[in-house]
């Protein structure tokens, strides 16, 4: 279960401004709909003419949900992330995962699970671990340049939720050797079970705080200055928190669906030579990149909460209210 | 050597004309008999103290110069006589970005910018503290042209380098690509030509400006299409007409920005495919910020840079590239040194039609 999850219940995001993105006005969508979009399972049958490549039935596969509309080239290609729609995204708009059975319209989304990765692993992989490689993938070119006149660089992490914990790790296997990884968050709790998880250091921001003092006291600890930072909450304050704290030619991932707006002084940017790049989950063959470097590098996964499909429910709740520590599976099947 | 100088000593005051001696070449530095200098916007800016101080008062302005060596420190590469550009923008020297010619970047962030912190162009003579930052310009490529490139055409080289990538990987998926350059100024010209230059063929160069004579420059530059984003012109409206002259895709797939305040921030960001490119390098913002609605910045997957000018290597392969004679500059106008002010004031009203430069 994702954060996005609890989006698609209550129909939306803010987008700042005054104005919402609807899931209810997306073309294709209606409800009731089955949720769940980050699913691993076996193969149970093939239907049509489908060429099903390597894949078998009776194969342990996790499946990529971010479909387009198959109907156009960049779907044939396996580059789903570069159609115009109408997107057919299992889970948030077509039927998904939490179900005993899933369709999925096509074999090239069946993706197999290495040996040595289990299967709510292979699963979470699926959207907040893709998210978070591509976010670590996006800054990695603009780290790996600075490093070479860095002795070393620094990754501000904000927001080591569900997603930043896989930056956490991912950047560790990705980023140069000796990028030194930064947590911020709100939260205490958070930041221990980050700072357990492997990132160097740790930041508790103040909630109440202005830009000034935040960023005064994110450079007391990030003492070589902030070369990239990863927004997996991306509202308009940890945006502005950002701005202030990067260096020049540094890069600013947003990932996080928060809502709200950021400003951005423009000359000032031009002058910085600063970069903001938003990141939305990945491609196709990133997810068999990180499938494969999970696997071979044994990456723990954050902790995994399993619950039986029945509590879907209270824990998208539980999931809203923020009280959930690292991620919630929901398991079926089970033999 | 004698020389006279237009010093700027009072901001938002006219320049003083100036009879003066020329020391000669510092150790390592070079004192270059100047033949062209350009007059950037840059310039109004540091004239009218908007660079708060960054321009100090008794300064000669003017950072894009073509001249010829008349002095140099005897150990360096080049000799007096070579016909040379000034790659103005110097930084410590020492730290190993600056090494690399990356000065922009420069790790102690110290500014020898010739032309805003010292003496520049507007001048017989200026002196060069180092020599390495001068540039050989071959004889193929003339001066006037010449003096532009390391401010007003590095600027648009590197910006035209920066949406390469994203539109290579575009038009590996779709016959029908678009860029949208905005403002055809003096950045803009250039713009044009390294798109065309540099982009995959086929690659559809659209130009937008609020000026229907600047569009004409832009067309004879070769744009494919031009958009007069004009005051009467709503923002619904000129969106809906850069979609559609972006072709299939119905959205640009990579855009400049060489004017860079809200409102063209906002409008590329509404014409820009997912996915896209959006490269800001206008200083005319001022103030006021540009909103970044930040969800559906994630979901559209847009990247934004920040490009200030270019390094010196990069100079050196746009020297190249010029050398080859298939770019062609902007229309360009003399002037007198002694007219530099007027000339600066025109260039603010916007009523300087491709480059201005002063002829000594």
């Amino acid at each position: 279960m994702c954060h996005t999850d609890v989006h698609v219940w209550q129909d939306g995001f803010y987008l700042g401004e005054g104005k919402h993105f609807r899931y209810s006005e997306r073309p294709g969508f209606t409800l009731p709909i089955i949720m769940g979009h980050e699913t691993s399972g076996t193969v149970y049958s093939f239907g049509g003419d489908a060429d099903p490549g390597d894949v078998k039935v009776g194969d342990n596969v996790v499946v990529y949900p971010w479909v387009g509309c198959e109907n156009c080239q960049a779907c044939a290609t396996g580059n789903a992330n570069y159609c115009k729609g109408p997107l057919k995204y299992i889970g948030p708009v077509v039927d998904g995962g939490y179900s005993e059975y899933v369709s999925v319209p096509h074999p090239r989304y069946l993706v197999k699970v290495p040996e040595g990765l289990s299967m709510d692993v292979a699963a979470v992989l699926a959207c907040g671990g893709l998210t978070a490689y591509n976010g670590v993938t996006t800054v990695q070119p603009t780290v790996e340049k600075l490093s070479k006149f860095r002795e070393r660089c620094t990754l501000l992490i904000v927001g080591p939720g569900g997603l930043g914990l896989w930056a956490v790790k991912l950047a560790k296997h990705v980023l140069p050797q000796g990028t030194r990884v930064v947590c911020a968050d709100v939260d205490a709790a958070k930041l221990k079970i980050a700072k357990d998880n492997g990132c160097d250091d740790i930041i508790l921001w103040d909630r109440e705080a202005d830009v000034a003092t935040t960023v005064a006291a994110t450079r007391a600890v990030c003492t070589d200055g902030v070369d990239a930072a990863i927004d997996f909450v991306n509202s308009s304050k940890t945006f502005a928190n950002i701005q202030g704290c990067l260096e020049k030619c540094g890069i600013h991932a947003v990932v996080g669906l928060f809502g709200g707006g950021g400003t951005i002084p423009l000359p000032t940017f031009a002058l910085q030579q600063k970069q903001v790049v938003g990141v939305h989950v990945g491609g196709l063959h990133q997810f068999r990149e990180l499938l494969d470097l999970v696997a071979h590098k044994q990456i723990p996964a954050p902790p995994l909460e399993h619950h039986p499909l029945e509590h879907t429910w209270d824990v998208l709740q539980a999931l809203q209210a923020g009280k959930v520590e690292g991620r919630a599976v929901f398991h079926m099947n089970k033999t | 050597m004698a020389r006279r100088s237009m010093r700027l000593v009072e901001y938002g005051k006219p320049f003083q004309l100036m009879q003066e001696e020329v020391p000669s070449a510092p150790k390592g530095g070079a004192v270059v008999k100047n033949e062209y200098a350009g007059v950037c916007h840059t310039d109004a800016h540091s004239a009218d103290d908007e660079f708060s101080g960054l321009a100090p008062l008794k300064c000669v302005l003017g950072h894009e110069m073509a001249g010829t060596i008349v002095d140099i420190d005897p150990s360096a590469e080049l000799k007096v006589g070579d016909k040379v550009i000034v790659y103005w923008h110097g930084g410590c020297g020492e730290c190993s970005r600056c090494e690399v010619g990356e000065t922009t970047a420069c790790l102690k962030d110290i500014k020898h910018w010739a032309g805003i912190t010292e003496d520049g162009g507007f001048s017989d003579y200026v002196v060069i503290p180092d020599a390495k930052l001068l540039v050989k310009v071959p004889d193929t490529v003339a001066m006037d042209a010449a003096c532009l490139l390391p401010c007003s055409g590095i600027t648009a080289y590197n910006a035209v380098c920066n949406m390469v990538p994203t539109v290579q990987d575009f038009a590996k998926h779709s016959a029908d690509c678009a860029v949208l350059l905005v403002g055809a100024g003096g950045l803009g010209l250039w713009g044009v030509q390294f798109a065309k230059q540099l982009l995959p063929a086929g690659v559809r160069v659209l130009s937008a400006d609020v000026d229907e004579e600047k569009l004409a420059t832009a067309k004879a530059a070769g744009c494919d299409e031009a958009l007069l984003w004009g005051k009467d012109v709503d923002d619904d409206t000129a969106v809906a007409a850069a979609k559609k002259a972006c072709g299939s895709l119905g959205a640009a797939v990579a855009a400049i920005d060489f004017v860079n305040v809200p409102a063209t921030f906002g409008r590329i960001e509404k014409i820009l495919v997912q996915g896209g490119m959006h490269v800001v390098v206008g200083l005319l913002g001022g103030d006021a910020p540009a909103a970044v609605p930040l969800m559906p910045y994630v979901l559209s997957r847009h990247h934004m840079a920040g490009v200030l000018m270019g390094s010196l290597p990069q100079l050196k392969d746009l020297v190249a590239l010029m050398a080859k004679g298939n770019v062609k500059p902007p229309p360009i106008s003399h002037h007198p040194l002694e007219n530099v002010y007027d000339v600066l004031q025109d260039l603010k009203a916007g009523k300087v039609k491709g480059r201005a430069v002063v002829k000594l």
